[in-house]
């Protein structure tokens, strides 16, 4: 932390100034953004050298709050800069460090997260993606799925396994995969909401240096348990730790990095991509539903008024917790598994939003598109509901997290966490093959 | 002060020696042995509560008071809360001393709060009617100039320790409108009858009047502003003690996990289990936030302070009630048993929810600010 930024005063003078002798409407986002990076308020958390100041969280919520004031954008919150950004400046190489994280906060580069597989969601650890060294390089085959933003990633944060001879945890790797090398395949899946916001990746024969092992080969756990953290955390948090406004980023978007800083300032707020944060989404629809409420005469009704209450309570209870775990962070500790807190009250919010809004609607709730309420937000948010008690950790597994981690209970049994990989899949595959009863012909389990 | 900045040194230092008092002056064996007589609290630990100045919470200096504020205040109703301390603390310090204070009428202050607050006197605050609302109060009190005094009349209940105070602030209607009253609970006119409360660790009682003597506290008529200031208070010190309890039965429920085995594992190994105790965390700290949030806003006398209430008086209720049913739960039938803290809570939990309003109460009033919310922005 600098000797000049102690207070939040010190640090929303320091905001003023940096305004007065670097700001222009006219420069292009592009160079808006290098500013920022080079004077350190991209991300005020991070290191000198890397966008940041290193300051602690609560100096941090000042310098956000006084540009938000100013109304101006910043980096591109997405996951290059929520997740990749953090686990790249915790084990990453000093190369690795240099080469992405400016170009994360110059919105050159988009990424994906490749970790969740067919047969390993909930049991991340049991992933079969394989990775064989040959010389300078692995060659990786394998399939990824659940993959938020594949189509338009530049960089997919990729776990895989390099040895199958340890136990399921000890054997993975943590790579950086450029998502155009040949071999990769990107197979969008279509939503239950209709959209296709995410897709599955086949990795046929793909080779990448062994310079992208991000921390230690066999050492992929705990590279991702950082990137998981950190995942819950943008998932769940209320967080006032961001730029209000952010320009498209990655190589498809090379375009939106040109426009000048003013174009991109007053430009319709584009709809947030639903992925990017629960807790922002839903909380920007409590004012519609109050405001529907109001409209439509409902907002006397004694059951309309407990559930708006009880959700409005809800989400103020998450951004209050937020605040609490970020001032208690002030020592720029990184997210450890509290954040599993916020992450379970996203879910709530989200389904106390679709009771709220039936409670509201009542019949009309059956309608979607610009025949339904609020010109189809309320179907859209309702088809959106089971989805963030999923993505990110299931909400049974962020239990998991809570009940082990935090209130430090036994862990769950696992018969499969001491032997080594490889033999896991001969014992399950043993219990498969088993001949499996065609009704309920009072065979439990197996 | 701010919900980011948290508490300051002092006030986390009152919570760390509060606790530890209590931790040695009413372990579990203590408060089973003093509900079960007279007057139902421990009065030498009520006199230490004195002496430390927790008597005198709130309150200027003065007036007898050790100052402090709502965050104080605060503090000391979790950890009341935690361990269900029976005490005539909420009646005397919470109720009847900051409406005293809240009445504005110095030479009264002068006279009532120095005797409160050094323990010498006990008192309350009667509000509701049966079934009735607290901070609409009872609407049956009627008071009649008499001399310097006035005759007051009608019947208030769920008073709290309204059979161990010796004075009695209540609220009854003059030709003025609605007025702050003080009487001395030995008149022939005031009759109180103790209520069978499901709460053991909180006693209530019903008081009639029946031309009861009072005096005049505050002016004639102006009653409604100590009412609203009262139950504010009260609601919050309400959810602070809520959240204390609840987080007390989350540790017990948890501790217990931990050390109960059964088919050969320790039971908060079950997910059945394990998953119970981590939303039990998630209501527990919401519970904690929506206090704190709520207890800031009132001592920097914010505008949202009222409706922040609201929210979180409904919130820490509900919070406290489930934790009270889990706790039993998990702990099964040990958890039943009379010998096990848990009914204790499980019985304070029901009555701090009715007590001052329910939770349904309260979100709708949370509801009506919001809506004001709403219109106002429209207007302007």
């Amino acid at each position: 932390m600098r000797d000049d930024l102690v207070t939040h005063d010190d640090v929303r003078r320091a905001v003023r100034r940096f305004l007065a002798e670097a700001f222009d409407s006219k420069l292009t986002v592009r160079n808006w953004l290098e500013r920022l990076f080079d004077a350190g308020w991209a991300c005020p958390t991070w290191p000198v050298g890397f966008g940041g100041l290193d300051l602690g969280p609560d100096l941090a919520g000042a310098a956000y709050e006084e540009f938000g004031r100013a109304g101006l954008p910043g980096p591109p919150s997405g996951l290059a800069r929520l997740l990749a950004g953090p686990t790249l400046l915790a084990h990453g190489s000093e190369g690795q460090k240099r080469h992405h994280v400016p170009r994360i906060m110059l919105a050159e580069e988009t990424w994906c997260q490749l970790f969740s597989e067919p047969e390993a969601g909930s049991d991340l650890a049991g992933l079969q993606t394989t990775a064989r060294r040959d010389g300078d390089s692995y060659v990786v085959t394998g399939q990824k799925v659940w993959t938020s933003g594949a189509l338009d990633a530049d960089v997919g944060m990729l776990l895989v396994r390099t040895n199958s001879d340890v136990r399921k945890h000890r054997g993975l790797t943590y790579l950086v995969l450029d998502m155009s090398s040949s071999g990769v395949e990107v197979r969008p899946l279509r939503q239950m909401t209709g959209d296709e916001l995410f897709a599955e990746v086949f990795l046929n024969e793909v080779v990448i240096p062994v310079s992208n092992v991000v921390g230690a080969v066999g050492d992929g756990w705990s590279v991702a348990m950082t990137t998981l953290a950190n995942e819950r955390l943008a998932l769940g948090a209320h967080s006032s730790l961001r730029f209000r406004i952010s320009p498209l980023a990655g190589s498809r978007n090379t375009p939106e990095q040109q426009i000048t800083v003013g174009e991109l300032m007053t430009r319709p707020v584009a709809a947030e991509p639903e992925s990017a944060s629960g807790g922002a989404m839903v909380g920007r629809g409590i004012d519609a539903l109050l405001g529907l409420a109001v409209k439509s005469g409902r907002s006397s009704d004694p059951h309309v008024r407990q559930a708006l209450a009880r959700l409005y309570t809800l989400d103020r209870a998450n951004a209050w917790n937020t605040l609490r775990a970020e001032s208690a962070a002030r020592a720029g500790r990184a997210p450890g598994p509290e954040a599993s807190l916020g992450k379970l009250m996203a879910s709530r919010i989200a389904r106390a939003w679709r009771e709220a809004a039936t409670a509201i609607a009542g019949a009309d709730a059956m309608l979607a598109g610009s025949d339904g309420p609020l010109d189809g937000l309320l179907a859209r948010q309702f088809l959106f509901a089971p989805a963030p008690s999923i993505y990110g950790g299931t909400d049974q597994i962020q239990r998991n997290v809570v009940g082990e981690r935090v209130l430090g209970l036994a862990k769950e049994a696992d018969p499969s966490r001491d032997i080594p990989f490889r033999q896991i899949r001969a014992a399950a595959g043993g219990q498969k093959a088993r001949p499996r009863p065609s009704s309920n012909s009072g065979e439990f389990g197996s | 002060m701010t919900l980011e900045e948290g508490f300051s040194d002092q006030q986390e230092d009152l919570r760390v020696s509060f606790r530890r008092l209590l931790v040695e002056k009413a372990p579990s064996e203590t408060v089973r042995r003093v509900i079960q007589q007279d007057p139902g609290y421990d009065h030498a630990l009520w006199m230490q509560f004195a002496e430390l100045g927790v008597a005198g919470l709130g309150i200027p200096e003065q007036f007898g008071g050790s100052g402090g504020g709502v965050p104080e205040l605060i503090v000391i109703a979790e950890e009341m809360g935690r361990v269900l301390v029976p005490s005539p603390w909420f009646s005397t310090n919470v109720l009847a001393a900051h409406a005293v204070l809240a009445a504005e009428d110095s030479a009264a202050a002068s006279e009532l709060l120095p005797d409160l607050c050094n323990g010498r006197i006990t008192a309350t605050v009667a509000l509701a009617e049966q079934g009735g609302e607290w901070r609409h109060p009872s609407s049956s009190m009627r008071a009649t100039p008499a001399g310097d005094r006035y005759r007051i009349s009608g019947v208030t209940t769920y008073v709290s320790d309204g059979c161990a105070s010796d004075l009695v602030v209540c609220v009854a209607d003059t030709a003025a409108g609605r007025s702050l009253f003080v009487v001395p609970v030995d008149d022939v006119g005031v009759l109180r009858r103790p209520l069978s409360s499901l709460d053991l660790t909180r006693r209530m009682a019903e008081v009639t009047f029946d031309e009861a003597p009072g005096r005049l506290v505050g002016s004639d008529g102006a009653a409604d502003q100590v009412v609203n200031r009262v139950t504010a208070l009260a609601a919050l010190v309400l959810a602070g003690e809520a959240t204390g309890g609840a987080a007390r039965c989350l540790d017990t429920a948890v501790d217990y996990a931990k050390m109960r085995v059964q088919f050969g594992r320790s039971i908060g190994s079950f997910q059945a289990i394990k998953h119970l105790c981590a939303e039990g965390l998630v209501d527990v700290e919401s519970a904690r936030s929506a206090l704190y949030r709520a207890m800031w806003a009132l001592h920097e006398r914010e505008t949202s302070a009222g409706m922040l209430i609201h929210l979180a008086k409904a919130l820490c209720c509900d919070t406290y009630m489930s934790a009270a049913i889990d706790n039993i739960q998990v702990h099964g039938g040990v958890g039943f048993t009379w010998e096990h803290d848990a009914h204790l809570h499980y019985r304070r939990a029901q009555v701090t929810r009715l007590l001052f309003d329910d939770p349904t109460s309260h979100r709708d009033r949370l509801m009506t600010h919001l809506l004001d919310e709403i219109n106002g922005n429209r207007i302007a």
